[in-house]
C-alpha cells in the first residue's frame, strides 16, 4: 500500500542541511498496524506528514496504492488523500467552535457527500462508538478521551483505507489511552483499516504489528515482529 | 456548506465577543457615512431625468474675462443671445429662456408669501415637458402679467380653492394674474421655481422702470439662462459654432480688455458637472460629491483596515481550524470562500447597526437640513443599493485575511502556531496603524483650526457694534413711523434702518465715478438711514451722516469707506466730503462723510470699497439699540411693532445672534468633528485589537522575562512602547501635513488666526493619551499575569 523510497527531508541551516530524514525505505502493506518509535526529534513526525501527503519530502519517491503519489498534480494528491486517509492528532485538533456531530461531519462536507447521506453516516458512526447523547456538545465539554474518541471518529468518517495517528494517547492517561488503543486494534483486525501511529510507549506499539524504529531521521533495521 | 460557515461564523462571533463588536461597530459607523454619501448621491442624479429630448437640449453657458484679467465661466447667459442664434442661424427647433426674478414678497387678499419666480417664453412647457393641471400650455403664459404657479405654490396661496384667474400682488413687479397651475412634476429638476411669468410681461415692466434692462442688454451676462433644442439634423458642434461667431461679433463692437465668449453645455451634464457661477437649481457640485466621496471611502478603507488587522491577529486561533479543515480535506478555494462568507456576514450585520446610525443621523439631523435632501425616502432601490454596497464592503475587508488564511500550511500550523508568520510579520500591521493614526491626527488637528478660526471670526471686533442691537423686519410698514416710535420706547437708545445686516453681504455693487467721463469702479453698497452709523457704531474720519433732507424720491448723499478713498483718487478723508460722484450712470451724489473701515462681510473678507447710500425704499430691516437685554424692552417693542404690522409673525433677533450664527459654521464644525470622532473611534477600536493579539503572542516571552525577573514595570514599558513609536510616527507624519494644510485654509481668510504649533501639539499630546488609555488596561493585564500559567499553556 504504502512504498517509500529513498526519502531524504531536509532544511537548510547557514550553509548546511540539517536532515530530517534520512534515506528511508519503508513498505507498508495493506491491513497492517504499524508503529514507529523513537525519541524526541527523531523524525517521526514528519515521516508520518509525508506518508499522509501533508508535507513533501526533499528528495525521493512515493507510492500510495500503486500511484506514484509526487508525480501526480496537487488536485489529484489532495483527492486521494481525502478519500483514503484519516488523521487523528495528539492534541485532537477539534474544532472548538462545532459540535460533536459538526466536526465528525467536516470531512465528508470537503468530499461533498449529499446531505441525506450525511447524515446518515455519521448517525451510524455515532451510534456505532455509543456517543448518539453527546452529539450536541462542544469539543470543551468532553473528557480528553472522549474528544480523542471524536477525533478517530471524524477520521473515520470517510472510510478510509488508511489511519495515520501522531501519538494519539499522548494527551491522555493510561485508562483512556488503553481504550483508544483497543478501538484501534479493533479497527485494524475487523475493519481491515491501515494504522499507521506514531508513539513513545512500548506498550502502546505492542498493540501494533510491526515497529519501525527511528533514530535520528534513519530506520535504524533491527527487524522485528511483535505478537501481542 | 454554507450553512456550516455561518453556523462558525455565527459561533466566532460570539465566542469573540470583543473583536465582533470592534469589527461591527466601526464598520457600521463608517458604513452609515458612506450610505449617507450613497443617498445624496442617488437624490442628485435622481434631477433632470424625466425631460423630454435631454439628447438635444443645451444650456447656453457664458465665458466672461474682467478688467483684471479674471476668468469666470457663467451659467447664465444674455437675455438677446438666442433671438440672433435663431435668426441667423438654423440649427434650433426650439428654445427657453429663464429670466429669474429673485424673492418676491407676494400677495392676494389673504396671505403674503415670498416666493421664487421667474420670467420664462411660452415654448417652457414643450422644452421641459411640464404639463399643466389647469390651463393650457399653449396659451397660459402668451398674454403679458400672467402667471402660472407651480401645485405646490397654488395650494400655499389659495388652499383648494381653483386659483386660476386669481390675481397676484407681486411686491416690485405689480398684478399678475393666474392663467395655469403646473401639474404633478414627473420627478426632480433643477428648474424648480415657484412660478413662472409670462415674458411678455417684461418690455412692459422694463418700460415702467419695475426691472432694470436686460432684455436687449448684451452685457447683462447674469440675467438669464437659455435652453435650446437643436433639430434633429443639427450637432454640438455647430451649435457650438454658431454661439463663438456672435461673440466674436460682439468683440468687434466693444473695444474693451473685458471678453465675453459663449460655450454650450449638454442637458444631461448640468447635474453634478463643471463648477458654474451663477448657477441654477440644485445642480449639486461635482467637487463636493468627489469630495464626500473620498471621505467616506477613507473613513471606510479604515474600518476595513481594522477587519483586516483583526482577522490576521485573529488568524491565531482561526489557524488551527483551518489546518484541521485542510486535513479533512478542504481546498484552499473552500477556506478562502468559508472566510469571504465569513466577512459578508459580519458586513451584513454592520450594515443592521449602520442602517439604525443612519436613522438616527436624518431623524435627529444634528447637521442640518442641507445634510438630507429634503422629501427624500428609502425606497427598495436604495436599499438594494444599500445592500450591494455592504457587500462589496465585506469583499473589500474580507478577502485579505481571507486569501491569507487560506494559504496555511496545516502541518505548520497544527504544530506549531506562533511559528506563522503573515504578510511579513508585524510589519504590514503596523504600517495599517501608522496610516490609520496619521489621518486621524490630520483630521482632527484640521477641525481644531477650522473651528478655531470660525469661532475667531464670529466673536472678534468687525469695526461696528454688534452688542445690544435688535434686529427687525421692515415688512410693508412705513419705517419713518416705527422708527420713531420705537425709539421713544424706554430702554431702546436708537433705531436706524438697513437693507442688510452688516457683516454677512453687501445689499449690491455699482459703478461710481467722479467724473462724468471716467472710467467707473465697481463699490458695493449698504442702503442705510443717517442713524444708522450711530447705532451701529461707525467711526466718522470726516464730514458727517446724511443729512436730513426732504424726501424727494431722488438720492443726493452718499457717505463712502476709507478703503474707497484710494481708487476714487482722494487723498485724505475729508478732501472728499462734498464732492460730487455719479452713481449708475444716472444719478449724482455728493459725499456726505467718510468713515472708518469696517469688515461689513465678516471677517474672511478683506474690506474693500464701500458706499453707504440712502434709499429709504430700500430698507428691510430695523436695527434697534438699547440699553440692556431685558424682557421688558422686548415686549415693548413687539407691541409698538405689531401695531404697524398686525396678523404678521413677529420675528426679532440680537444682531450678534445672527452673526454667530452665520460666522460659526457651526453645520461644517459639527460634520467635520463627528467625522474626527468616528476616525479616531475606529482607529482607537483597531489599536485596542492589535494590543490583545500582540499580548497574546509575546504571553510566553512575557512569562519568560517575568522569571527572569522583570518587574511590571519594566513588562508595561516594554509592551507599550511599541504601540508609542507608531503613534509617535503617525505624528512625525501627520503634524507637518496638517501644519500645511491648515496654512493653506487659513490663507483663504484675509483676517486669520495664528496657526500656532500649540494647538498642534496638544491635539498630538491628547491622541496619544487616548491611546494609551485604550492600550492601558490590556497591557497592565499581560504583565501582572502568573508567569507559570502562561508558560504551562504553551
Amino acid at each position: 500500500m504504502i512504498e517509500l523510497q529513498h526519502i531524504f527531508k531536509w532544511y537548510p541551516a547557514g550553509g548546511s542541511r540539517v536532515y530530517v530524514l534520512q534515506d528511508i525505505n519503508l513498505n507498508i502493506e495493506a491491513g497492517a498496524f504499524v508503529s514507529i518509535m523513537g525519541p524526541s526529534g527523531s523524525g517521526k513526525s514528519t515521516l508520518l506528514n509525508i506518508i499522509g501527503m501533508l508535507d513533501l519530502p526533499s528528495e525521493g519517491s512515493y507510492r500510495f496504492l500503486e500511484q506514484s503519489v509526487y508525480d501526480m498534480k496537487e488536485k489529484h494528491r489532495v483527492e486521494l488523500y481525502k478519500k483514503h486517509i484519516g488523521f487523528v492528532f495528539q492534541s485532537y485538533h477539534l474544532i472548538d467552535e462545532l459540535t460533536v456531530y459538526e466536526n465528525i461531519e467536516t470531512p465528508l462536507l470537503y468530499q461533498n457527500v449529499k446531505s441525506a447521506e450525511r447524515k446518515a453516516m455519521v448517525s451510524d458512526m455515532l451510534d456505532r462508538f455509543n456517543i448518539v447523547g453527546k452529539k450536541d456538545l462542544f469539543p470543551a465539554q468532553l473528557s480528553g478521551g472522549q474528544q480523542q474518541l471524536v477525533g478517530i471518529i471524524r477520521a473515520l468518517i470517510a472510510r478510509p483505507k488508511l489511519i495515520l495517528a501522531d501519538e494519539p494517547t499522548g494527551n491522555l492517561n493510561s485508562a483512556q489511552g488503553e481504550e483508544i488503543m483497543n478501538l484501534f486494534q479493533k479497527l485494524n483486525e475487523e475493519d481491515k483499516v491501515t494504522i499507521v501511529q506514531v508513539t513513545h510507549s512500548e506498550k502502546n506499539a505492542a498493540y501494533g504489528s510491526r515497529i519501525v524504529n527511528l533514530l535520528d531521521g534513519r530506520i535504524q533495521h533491527i527487524p522485528q515482529t511483535v505478537h501481542s | 456548506m454554507i450553512r456550516n460557515y455561518f453556523k462558525v461564523a455565527f459561533r466566532n462571533l460570539l465566542k469573540y465577543k470583543l473583536f465582533s463588536f470592534i469589527n461591527i461597530f466601526g464598520l457600521a459607523l463608517s458604513m452609515s457615512i458612506c450610505m449617507l454619501v450613497l443617498l445624496r448621491i442617488k437624490d442628485q442624479l435622481a434631477y433632470d431625468q424625466f425631460h423630454p429630448n435631454t439628447g438635444r437640449i443645451y444650456r447656453l453657458i457664458t465665458d466672461l474675462r474682467n478688467r483684471d484679467g479674471a476668468q469666470y465661466r457663467l451659467a447664465s447667459s444674455p437675455l438677446p443671445l438666442v433671438d440672433v442664434l435663431e435668426k441667423d442661424f438654423s440649427v434650433l427647433e426650439n428654445w427657453v429662456r429663464l429670466y429669474p426674478v429673485g424673492v418676491e414678497r407676494t400677495v392676494t387678499a389673504s396671505k403674503e408669501l415670498s416666493i421664487r419666480a421667474a420670467f420664462t417664453d411660452q415654448s417652457f412647457f414643450e422644452v421641459f415637458g411640464f404639463t399643466l393641471s389647469r390651463g393650457s400650455a399653449t396659451t397660459v403664459l402668451s398674454a403679458p402679467n400672467s402667471i402660472v404657479l407651480t401645485k405646490a405654490t397654488a395650494e400655499r396661496f389659495f388652499g383648494s380653492k381653483d386659483p386660476v384667474g386669481q390675481v397676484l400682488h407681486m411686491e416690485t413687479l405689480g398684478d399678475f394674474q393666474v392663467a395655469g397651475v403646473i401639474g404633478p412634476v414627473k420627478g426632480k429638476s433643477h428648474i424648480d421655481f415657484d412660478a413662472y411669468l409670462s415674458m411678455s410681461s417684461v418690455p412692459l415692466l422694463e418700460k415702467a422702470g419695475k426691472r432694470s434692462p436686460a432684455l436687449d442688454q448684451w452685457n447683462n451676462v447674469t440675467a438669464g439662462y437659455t435652453y435650446v433644442v437643436l433639430k434633429q439634423s443639427a450637432t454640438e458642434k455647430q451649435l457650438k459654432q454658431a454661439v463663438q461667431q456672435i461673440a466674436s461679433r460682439l468683440q468687434s463692437d466693444h473695444n474693451s480688455k473685458e471678453r465675453i465668449a459663449f460655450d454650450v453645455q449638454p442637458f444631461s451634464k448640468i447635474i453634478l458637472g463643471e463648477e458654474l457661477f451663477y448657477s441654477l437649481g440644485r445642480t449639486g457640485s461635482r467637487g463636493k460629491v468627489l469630495a464626500e466621496i473620498g471621505i467616506s471611502f477613507i473613513i471606510l478603507l479604515s474600518a476595513c483596515f481594522n477587519y483586516t488587522n483583526l482577522s490576521i491577529a485573529r488568524s491565531l486561533s482561526r489557524g488551527k481550524e483551518v489546518g484541521i479543515r485542510k486535513v479533512s480535506g478542504a481546498q484552499r478555494f473552500q477556506i478562502f470562500s468559508q472566510f469571504v462568507v465569513e466577512s459578508l456576514f459580519m458586513s451584513l450585520l454592520a450594515l443592521g447597526l449602520a442602517y439604525v446610525f443612519l436613522k438616527m443621523i436624518i431623524d435627529f439631523a444634528p447637521f442640518s437640513d442641507e445634510m438630507i435632501p429634503a422629501g427624500f425616502q428609502i425606497d427598495i432601490e436604495l436599499l438594494g443599493w444599500f445592500l450591494l454596497f455592504s457587500l462589496f464592503t465585506g469583499l473589500l475587508a474580507g478577502v485579505l485575511p481571507a486569501w491569507a488564511l487560506s494559504s496555511f500550511n496545516p502541518v505548520q500550523v497544527l504544530k506549531n502556531l506562533s511559528t506563522v508568520r503573515l504578510f511579513g510579520g508585524n510589519r504590514f500591521r503596523k504600517g495599517l496603524i501608522i496610516a490609520q493614526f496619521t489621518l486621524c491626527l490630520v483630521i482632527t488637528i484640521f477641525t481644531t483650526v477650522f473651528s478655531r478660526q470660525f469661532n475667531y471670526m464670529a466673536n472678534a471686533d468687525p469695526g461696528f457694534n454688534r452688542e445690544h442691537v435688535l434686529s427687525l423686519p421692515l415688512n410693508s410698514s412705513k419705517y419713518q413711523i416705527l422708527s420713531e416710535e420705537i425709539s421713544r420706547v424706554s430702554g431702546v437708545q436708537m433705531a436706524g434702518a438697513t437693507s442688510e445686516h452688516l457683516g454677512i453681504n453687501a445689499s449690491g455693487h455699482a459703478p461710481i465715478k467722479l467724473q462724468p467721463e471716467a472710467e467707473p469702479i465697481y463699490i458695493d453698497y449698504f442702503d442705510v438711514d443717517a442713524n444708522f452709523i450711530q447705532v451701529m457704531e461707525l467711526k466718522l474720519l470726516a464730514g458727517n451722516t446724511f443729512p436730513s433732507v426732504a424726501d424727494t424720491g431722488r438720492e443726493q448723499f452718499v457717505i463712502i469707506n476709507e478703503a474707497a478713498l484710494k481708487p476714487l483718487h482722494i487723498a485724505n478723508p475729508t478732501d472728499a466730503i462734498g464732492k460730487m460722484a455719479w452713481l449708475d450712470d444716472s444719478s449724482v451724489v455728493h459725499i456726505a462723510g467718510v468713515v472708518k473701515n469696517f469688515y461689513y462681510e465678516g471677517l474672511e473678507r478683506p474690506v474693500t470699497p464701500l458706499l453707504l447710500r440712502n434709499r429709504m425704499n430700500k430698507f428691510n430691516f430695523l436695527a434697534v439699540k438699547t440699553a440692556g437685554d431685558s424682557k421688558t424692552i422686548l415686549q415693548a417693542i413687539k407691541a409698538v411693532w405689531l401695531q404697524h404690522n398686525a396678523g404678521q409673525p413677529f420675528e426679532i433677533r440680537w444682531l450678534a445672534d445672527v452673526l454667530y450664527e452665520k460666522r460659526s459654521a457651526w453645520t461644517t464644525v459639527s460634520m467635520l468633528g463627528f467625522l474626527s470622532f468616528i476616525a479616531v473611534t475606529i482607529a482607537c477600536l483597531g489599536l485596542l485589537g492589535m494590543v490583545m493579539y500582540t499580548t497574546e503572542t509575546r504571553r510566553k516571552e512575557i512569562g519568560i522575562r517575568k522569571v527572569m525577573g522583570a518587574s511590571v514595570a519594566a513588562i508595561i514599558s516594554l509592551l507599550s512602547r511599541g504601540f508609542i513609536k507608531l503613534i509617535i510616527i503617525a505624528g512625525l507624519i501627520a503634524l507637518p501635513v496638517s501644519y500645511i494644510l491648515g496654512y493653506l485654509f487659513l490663507n483663504m481668510f484675509a483676517n486669520r488666526i495664528s496657526l500656532g504649533l500649540g494647538s498642534l501639539i496638544i491635539c498630538f499630546f491628547g491622541l496619544l493619551l487616548l491611546v494609551l488609555v485604550t492600550i492601558g488596561s490590556q497591557i497592565y493585564m499581560a504583565a501582572i499575569a502568573n508567569p507559570a500559567k502562561n508558560l504551562r499553556t504553551e
